[in-house]
């Protein structure tokens, strides 16, 4: 629904003193969902999305209602007393009714002698302002009284229907109309016509006919104003998949004591505009009784809804505003006359949801009597629990131990604190006397207990804590551990590969760095310290032999030890979506001879060093060292996978990436291709 | 010599014949060059071209052409024929065969208990606090009632690092930093381990996990109090539980009240499970003590709270049968990975 802030100041004289941004906010605050303010010269067209329930909203009048009961101000309404002249509207037309249920009203008047011509500018541009198209004043009057008051209206040239008459009857079986678009459609029963007495003249409620359409030559029209069943609209115009601004209207519901005063204001604006003589009187087929509904509300019962007080003075106020009269009222409560254009109005809730409306949603505190609170949630659980299941998808189970451990294993490990473990006092034994520095001797006494007992495969991990003694504190530092064990074969890089999942799952892994550094707990060729984003996270290795020997164990442990705090607070929980790629990829498959010596990352990052935007992942696939390959040196075999993101690449752009990345590989690390 | 139109034919037929009692691929190939290879009848055939006149030429080439498209479509066919046929039939799989199990970890039943607790409460709207094991004399007893010199200190065997440092022997301790950061409303649990120099048993640990739980407002009761833990009770052990509230003591509770479950085992007849007392005790609650407010600053005119404790080792044991504490520390991966 659309509407003008120029508009409405017409009918609310004083709507001026408000911008009109501040004017969109409260009617959007009011449940008129303002979806948009555009400037259109020197006015303003605000777009409003109207709730199926508020029909009285689908005319500016009802909009401009609305907005005295938000500001107080007062409101104008249009003109629409007009002279007569001439023989009475009875002796020109006469209209039958024959289905009252389809139509419970229809009103006709007649003005003579009317000058079909160009609108005025200022109509023709308002009409423009909101989409209309300008056709000639008749039909323009017509429109803008629509869109004044939400009552169509349909002008007719009487010279036209035959016998000058109007029948409202259901079409007859296959009864054809050509429409005002220039369609022609066939009817059935169920739709409802508009009729002369030869045929129909329009569908009622949602489109005029081409015969009886007002046109330059017209000078007599008839003028309806009418009420239609909405569910009968509503299918009619599904069915034909014809629909108009009229029958968008009815099918929301008219205003039944809106139907005459559209039309008289209507007919003033042709005799003023269009220079028509208006017939005395009017034609009022009317089967509808008069509804008068009461509604009682009681001031508590705004209270106990809402979760406000509002005082009984103050409630009526509000739904005055509204055009709700008060007929009585007592200390309590107070009993109002729901006017015409409420039909959604029936109850004491929906006089109570008008009295929140006006109150503002907004004002409403936000604060609960009935003890709801949202427990936070940790980040710590979060991650704990992400990292957990990622450990037993690789296949890793959860063991607890003892923090306090005997002697020997409190010394074991030193690598997070150098200072001697803290002892109790008062230890229950020698086996659990010092506070844990590391979970890495409990996790291989797991191992050992295990082993002893002939299971197969030891793949654990714990989370817990090491109590790191402070100098200047008397409490320690209780530091989050994740430790990990495995007496796999392939230990070492299992876990490696592990700790490079967990950390992909909470998007890290791109600040991980492993550097080979000796601790006296690991093996010194095999033992790696792990950086995240330069700062140490923790240690992977192998156990060494002494410890292996001391403690008898029965095959080569790989243990990796993390700093847990530092991971939860680093996690990242949330991926951003990487949008796919649109062309396919291409690859070469590779294998080079290099020493011992390179490292995989030195690979990496001469590869990455040429700059190939298009080289999207380097994966090592093998490495080979045995008969083919000279002692000292191994060979890697990679696949390159290339792709762009804005085309198929030939496979000679793929062969001359390649052969680049060889020569590099050649110049920079003395690499040496080798044929597969 | 025969008309070449004639010749058309015989080579059809002929081609036909052949090919029709061909039975393996070394023999399709043997008529294919016969008729159809570089020396084949068909190209023989066509040698015969420029001995024709300009008209019978145009004719034979026609008819030859079309003699070649069929012959080569027939070949086809043969072709196809043979390799269906001398596909050998695919191996029937032995569904029997178990399958190639992916090898998946366990958590800890300790965890899976702890996480369960949390869960429950966490849906009533309680927040996780935690706090630290090591912990001093004043947060592990003076801010709860349990003076320094009180015999109800007794119970609470404590071990000592040196002077007042101590390991908590409950999670109450995270309760008081808890309260003494912040104003009430306070609705949390606070899980974690906790130490006490018990000898070690088939149902002792010197070291095992607690949940506490606290819950601080205006206007909370005892019924409250009541109405918290049932709800855990029947989530935890099932819609059916029966539970009973007997007084109990805690220094820092009053009223105290331990809460029983009916024992499912011996359906209250008594067993080993329940000590044979038809009912087993799963945890310790009560109102908090107005002296803990005073130490944490809070009005305990305007305010009440209620507190209780469980054993996380206790309810899993109960919960799953285990019957020896130390399982759960031992580690070996046979018992974790039963759950």
């Amino acid at each position: 629904m659309k509407t003008t802030y120029n508009w409405l100041c017409e009918y609310v004289p004083e709507l001026v003193t408000i911008p009109v941004e501040e004017l969109a906010h409260s009617l959007m605050m009011a449940g008129l969902a303002v979806e948009s303010v555009t400037p259109v010269g020197e006015d303003f067209v605000l777009d409003m999305e109207i709730t199926s329930n508020r029909g009285d909203l689908q005319g500016m009048l009802g909009i401009a209602r609305e907005v005295r009961a938000l500001t107080g101000f007062a409101m104008k309404l249009p003109e629409s007393e007009y002279d007569t002249s001439g023989k009475p509207v009875e002796e020109w037309t006469s209209v039958e009714v024959l289905t009252p249920k389809l139509c419970p009203r229809y009103t006709a008047r007649l003005i003579a002698d009317v000058k079909v011509g160009p609108s005025p500018s200022w109509l023709a541009s308002r009409l423009e302002a909101l989409g209309f198209r300008s056709v000639n004043n008749v039909v323009d009057i017509t429109n803008l009284v629509m869109l004044e008051t939400g009552q169509p209206l349909h002008a007719f040239d009487l010279a036209k229907l035959a016998e000058a008459k109007i029948i409202v009857r259901r079409a007859t079986s296959r009864e054809a109309i050509t429409l005002i678009d220039g369609t022609i459609q066939e009817l059935t029963r169920q739709d409802l016509v508009i009729a002369d007495a030869q045929g129909s003249v329009a569908i009622a409620g949602v489109m005029g006919g081409l015969a009886s359409e007002v046109s330059s030559s017209t000078s007599v029209i008839l003028l309806e104003s009418a009420r239609f069943s909405p569910p009968h609209i509503r299918r009619t115009s599904r069915r034909l998949a014809v629909g108009s601004e009229s029958s968008y209207r009815f099918e929301r519901g008219i205003d039944p004591e809106g139907v005459d005063r559209a039309s008289r204001r209507a007919t003033r604006l042709l005799s003023e505009l269009a220079g028509g003589k208006p017939a005395p009187g009017v034609i009022n087929v009317n089967f509808e009784k008069p509804r008068s509904r009461k509604i009682r509300l009681r001031a508590k019962r705004i209270g106990t809804l809402l979760g406000i007080k509002v005082a009984l003075p103050d409630a009526i106020r509000m739904l005055e505003a509204l055009d709700f009269s008060i007929v009585r009222e007592t200390r309590r409560s107070a009993t109002f006359l729901v006017p015409s254009f409420r039909p959604d109005v029936t109850r004491e809730v929906d006089l109570i949801e008008e009295v929140a409306r006006v109150y503002g949603y907004d004002k409403i505190p936000t604060s609960t009597s009935i003890g709801l609170n949202l427990a936070a949630e940790n980040k710590v659980d979060v991650v704990e629990k992400k990292l957990r299941e990622r450990l037993r998808a690789a296949g890793l189970s959860e063991v607890v131990t003892y923090s306090l451990v005997d002697e020997r294993a409190a010394g074991l490990v030193s690598c997070w604190s150098d200072s001697p473990a803290l002892a109790l006092s008062n230890p229950t034994s020698e086996d659990n006397k010092f506070l844990r520095k590391s979970q890495i001797p409990s996790l291989l006494k797991v191992a050992k207990t295990n082993q002893d007992r002939g299971v197969e495969t030891v793949s654990i991990f714990e989370m817990g804590a090491a109590y790191l003694p402070q100098p200047d504190a008397r409490q320690p530092e209780e530091r989050k551990l994740l430790t990990l064990l495995s007496d796999r074969s392939d230990g070492f890089y299992y876990l490696k590969g592990v700790i490079e999942e967990l950390l992909a799952g909470i998007g890290l892994e791109s600040l991980l760095a492993f550097t080979p550094d000796a601790q006296p707990f690991l093996l010194s060729h095999s033992s790696a310290r792990v950086g995240l984003d330069g700062e140490v996270l923790g240690w992977l290795g192998c156990i060494s032999s002494n410890i292996g020997k001391e403690l008898d164990l029965a095959s080569l442990l790989a243990v990796a030890e993390l700093d847990l705090g530092l991971l939860i607070d680093k996690a990242r929980l949330y991926p951003s979506y990487a949008p796919l790629p649109r062309y396919p990829s291409s690859s070469r498959d590779i294998a080079v001879v290099l020493d011992e010596s390179v490292l995989y990352k030195d690979i990496v990052s001469v590869v990455q060093g040429l700059g190939i935007a298009e080289l999207q992942e380097i994966e090592c696939f093998d490495i080979y060292r045995g008969k083919q390959v000279p002692a000292g040196k191994k060979s890697l075999a990679f696949r390159l996978t290339f792709r762009s993101p804005e085309r198929t690449l030939t496979g000679r752009e793929v062969d001359d990436f390649t052969e680049r990345i060889v020569k590099q590989l050649e110049n920079e690390l003395g690499a040496q291709l080798r044929r597969l | 010599m025969t008309e070449p139109g004639e010749r058309i034919d015989l080579i059809r037929q002929a081609f036909q014949q052949e090919l029709e009692a061909v039975d393996s691929p070394r023999e399709l190939e043997e008529v294919r060059v016969r008729y159809l290879g570089r020396k084949g009848k068909l190209t023989e055939l066509i040698k015969v071209i420029p001995t024709l006149s300009a008209e019978e030429k145009r004719d034979f080439g026609r008819r030859a052409n079309q003699l070649k498209q069929e012959l080569t479509k027939q070949f086809a066919h043969k072709q196809n024929q043979l390799q269906g046929s001398e596909q050998p039939a695919p191996a029937l799989l032995d569904v029997t065969q178990p399958g190639a199990r992916p090898h998946i970890g366990h958590a800890h039943l300790i965890t899976q208990t702890l996480d369960a607790i949390n869960a429950i409460f966490a849906r009533m709207g309680f927040e996780i606090a935690y706090g630290p094991e090591v912990e001093l004399e004043y947060y592990n007893f003076d801010a709860l009632g349990i003076a320094s010199d009180h015999p109800d200190r007794d119970p609470f065997d404590t071990f000592y690092l040196k002077d007042d440092v101590l390991l908590r022997s409950h999670t109450s301790p995270v309760q008081i930093r808890v309260m003494a950061s912040r104003q009430p409303p306070i609705r949390i649990v606070a899980p974690g381990r906790v130490y006490r120099p018990d000898t070690v048993d088939a149902s002792h640990s010197f070291m095992f996990h607690q949940v506490e739980g606290l819950l601080v407002d205006e206007g909370v009761s005892f019924a409250d109090l009541k109405a918290v833990l049932v709800m855990f009770a029947h989530e935890f052990y099932g819609p059916e539980v029966k539970t009973r509230f007997r007084p109990s003591f805690f220094p820092f509770t009053e009223p105290s009240a331990d809460m029983d479950i009916f024992c499912r085992l011996c359906q209250g007849k008594g067993c080993p499970a329940c000590k044979g007392q038809g009912w087993v005790e799963v945890l310790g609650a009560g109102m908090v003590d107005p002296v803990v407010f005073k130490a944490v600053g809070y009005d305990s005119e305007k305010y009440t709270g209620f507190a209780f404790g469980m054993g996380v080792e206790r309810l899993a044991m109960l919960r799953y049968g285990v019957t020896d504490i130390r399982l759960f520390f031992e580690n070996d991966l046979r018992f974790v990975n039963q759950f």
